[in-house]
């Protein structure tokens, strides 16, 4: 019985490309996605394709001047859906997907190739001001609000003259109400970083032991339960956010995967316990959230620490030869994934059975 | 799976340049090898050490056998790193012709209910001159907060001004070294009082921060209503799932404000079931029979909380209306049998007071 109810993962379409594409997301409301990435001559790929009938038609393509690394939907409302994007030479762009020519909103955010984007506060309400956060090689994290034109929200970068380290990773976190929104940062030398943006103060730090590739809060729009952190090295962290101790911090798990780079994680929008990493073998590890039978414990002095659950794995399979790239979710269907690998291959998966945990 | 901490117990993985094999450094005989052996096996170790010798091939080749210990291993320890193996994904041909055809038609339907929302989305968008959504003002940082830890260089150079050369005498002749603990002592204390007032105070600010939120429908096009609202629910039911009931009330009841969905009011009835407000969830199930009177699960759940307010005639009376609906619901069934055997002891309860006050 156990052995039936097991998620399957099933390849259901594939398209190759003739570029290397870094990240695909769903269109919100649609059965079509946006690819992008980098084409030989340096130029960047834009396109958008439909499923329909099992197959993957090209709806519509342009060329970009510089090479996309990274977008998002997030900040965007439904009846928008415009996408920002993040490109090679640290430029942030928001495109209406009905004419994506030109973007409409276009900032030269970053001195360097922003490596992550996030979104926030699009399709919500009383969650917030809708936001992009970027973090780029240049070592600072920045965040933008569509209607502000040339000049960031906020900044987060290390003091003039001290070591500027490889931002990787981003994601905001925390927005369960007008006010409150917290921003983690990952970092290449193992850093983690949680800036809270109402208090403009860093929330809390920590060092993993790999520099820190892929990085999700489990919901953006709940008080902040859970963070996944995915290194080199095979390695993925989860923190309980519920508590956390003035000296311990947050309580976490480490777990070892992919035998390889874990290059990102993504939860189901359906279902916050159950997530996916992606490694740099081309591997899919599909994982599940348990909680422990109680949440925090209160030590003898008084203050309370929190307790952490444990990881179960419900599927592991090799997807490609070469390192995946992007993964996404679709919010419209519970088990539709988008995957684009270095392999130039874009593939939609379908993840049976997952309504059943 | 450790706890802050990466924990190896299992069985490091053999040497390459190893001359000895598997079999003989795991101390295992060979007719352990076998079907008999393995089905019957319950020792999670030694299985572990099967599955790796047969595994390398050592002993020769034995697809099924290979299959036979992993299975029991999964039986024995689910969590084995040695089951972490990933295998290959399984692709539309691999499946069987009658899953296939069930995974296309459901995927076929889904493109097709897509292009109809989608479709929706931009006619309501188009129609008619919607005002923009009211949004939250733009962020104006007071100050860029620096990635640097500036508190901690602070505290760094107080440190600095405080302590002593050790050429300066007069100094020391001054310096007590109980008044200095106790100082320590102090600040230690200090400390901890601060820490518990910040969780405190974090406590009670996600508790007051949970308020409703003011929905102007008007604004919105019915789709990216319903979108909204689904999506409030699901995150409703994960907060559920988790034991956090004060959250999935609040989520469930702004998912009703966007969308009177009866998922959400029967979702929200059970919630309120669980915080012991019973009368609400009665209520809850009400809307929901108004529009679905043969709703099994708003039923059962209004007889859960009848039962809870004991008052046992109305909860008998929704757990025989679920079972008119779905004759074989256990939950009904066990629920009768135990209500209708305390409806008697009661009676009789009551007929021996009525008799000792007429």
């Amino acid at each position: 019985m156990e052995k039936l109810a097991k998620p399957i993962i099933v390849c259901h379409a594939e398209q190759s490309v003739d570029y290397t594409v870094f990240d695909a997301k769903w269109i919100p409301c649609s059965a079509k996605f946006v690819a992008l990435g980098s084409k030989p001559r340096n130029t960047g790929a834009l396109q958008i394709y439909e499923l329909s009938a099992g197959k993957l038609n090209l709806v519509k393509q342009h060329e970009q001047p510089n090479p996309i690394k990274c977008s998002t939907f997030k900040a965007s409302s439904l009846r928008e859906r415009y996408l920002a994007t993040g490109d090679f030479k640290g430029r942030m762009c928001i495109y209406d997907l009905e004419d994506a020519s030109t973007p409409v909103y276009k900032v030269e955010g970053h001195k360097q190739i922003i490596n992550a984007i996030d979104g926030v506060g699009g399709d919500t309400i009383g969650c917030g001001a809708p936001e992009i956060l970027t973090g780029s090689r240049d070592g600072s994290v920045k965040v933008w609000d569509p209607r502000q034109k040339d000049r960031p929200v906020a900044i987060m970068e290390p003091f003039e003259g001290d070591q500027r380290r490889d931002c990787w990773s981003v994601a905001f976190g925390n927005s369960h109400n007008n006010e409150d929104r917290v921003v983690a940062a990952g970092y290449d030398n193992g850093d983690v970083k949680m800036f809270d943006l109402r208090a403009m103060a860093l929330r809390w730090e920590s060092t993993l032991k790999f520099g820190v590739c892929g990085l999700e809060f489990d919901r953006r729009d709940i008080p902040m339960n859970k963070l996944v952190a995915t290194t080199l090295k095979s390695r993925v962290y989860v923190f309980d956010l519920r508590t956390q101790h003035p000296k311990k911090g947050f309580s976490y798990l480490v777990e070892k995967a992919h035998s390889s780079t874990v290059w990102l994680v993504r939860h189901l929008p359906q279902n916050r316990e159950l997530f996916m990493t992606a490694g740099g073998n081309g591997s899919l590890c599909l994982w599940k959230y348990e909680y422990p039978p109680k949440r925090k414990v209160q030590g003898a002095d008084g203050i309370e620490e929190g307790v952490i659950g444990s990881l179960n794995l419900l599927q592991n399979n090799i997807l490609s030869s070469q390192p995946i790239s992007s993964l996404d979710w679709s919010t419209d269907k519970t088990g539709l994934g988008l995957i684009t690998s270095f392999d130039q291959t874009i593939r939609v998966i379908l993840t049976t059975k997952l309504n059943l945990y | 799976m450790g706890k802050g901490k990466e924990e190896d117990d299992e069985i490091p993985p053999p040497k390459q340049e190893q001359s000895e094999n598997l079999l003989k450094k795991y101390d295992i005989p060979v007719e352990h090898l076998s079907f008999e052996y393995v089905k019957e096996c319950n020792d999670s170790k030694e299985i572990e050490r099967i599955v790796r010798i047969l595994r390398s091939g050592e002993e020769g080749c034995y697809p099924d056998l290979t299959r036979c210990a992993e299975e029991r291993l999964g039986q024995l320890k689910p969590r084995s790193r040695l089951l972490y193996d990933p295998k290959p994904v399984t692709s539309r041909s691999m499946l069987g012709p009658d899953e296939r055809k069930q995974l296309d038609s459901e995927l076929d339907s889904w493109t097709r209910e897509m292009r109809t929302r989608e479709y929706d989305l931009e006619e309501e968008a188009n129609q008619t001159q919607r005002p923009p959504i009211p949004r939250p003002a733009i962020r104006r940082s007071p100050r860029e907060p620096k990635l640097g830890a500036d508190a901690r260089d602070e505290a760094a150079n107080a440190k600095e001004r405080r302590r002593l050369a050790s050429c300066d005498y007069a100094a020391w002749d001054r310096y007590d070294a109980e008044t200095e603990v106790s100082k320590i002592d102090l600040r230690a204390e200090r400390e901890l009082a601060e820490a518990k007032r910040l969780q405190e105070r974090r406590k009670h600010e996600l508790a007051s921060s949970r308020k409703e939120v003011a929905i102007e429908k008007s604004l919105l096009t019915g789709t990216e209503l319903s979108v909204m609202a689904t999506r409030e629910r699901e995150k409703g039911n994960e907060a559920f799932r988790a034991g956090d009931y004060a959250e999935a009330l609040q989520l469930y009841t702004t998912s009703i404000a966007m969308d009177c969905d009866i998922a959400a009011y029967n979702n929200r009835a059970m919630t309120h079931i669980k915080l012991r407000n019973y009368e609400k969830a009665i209520k809850d199930c009400q809307t929901v029979l108004e529009v679905d009177s043969m709703n099994v699960k708003a039923l059962l759940r209004r007889a859960l909380a009848f039962e809870h307010l004991e008052k046992s005639k109305e909860a008998i009376k929704d757990y025989e209306a679920a079972l008119n609906v779905d004759p074989n619901n256990k939950t009904a069934i066990a629920a009768l049998n135990k209500l209708k055997k305390y409806d008697d002891d009661t009676d009789s309860v009551r007929l021996t007071i009525e008799e000792i006050y007429d």
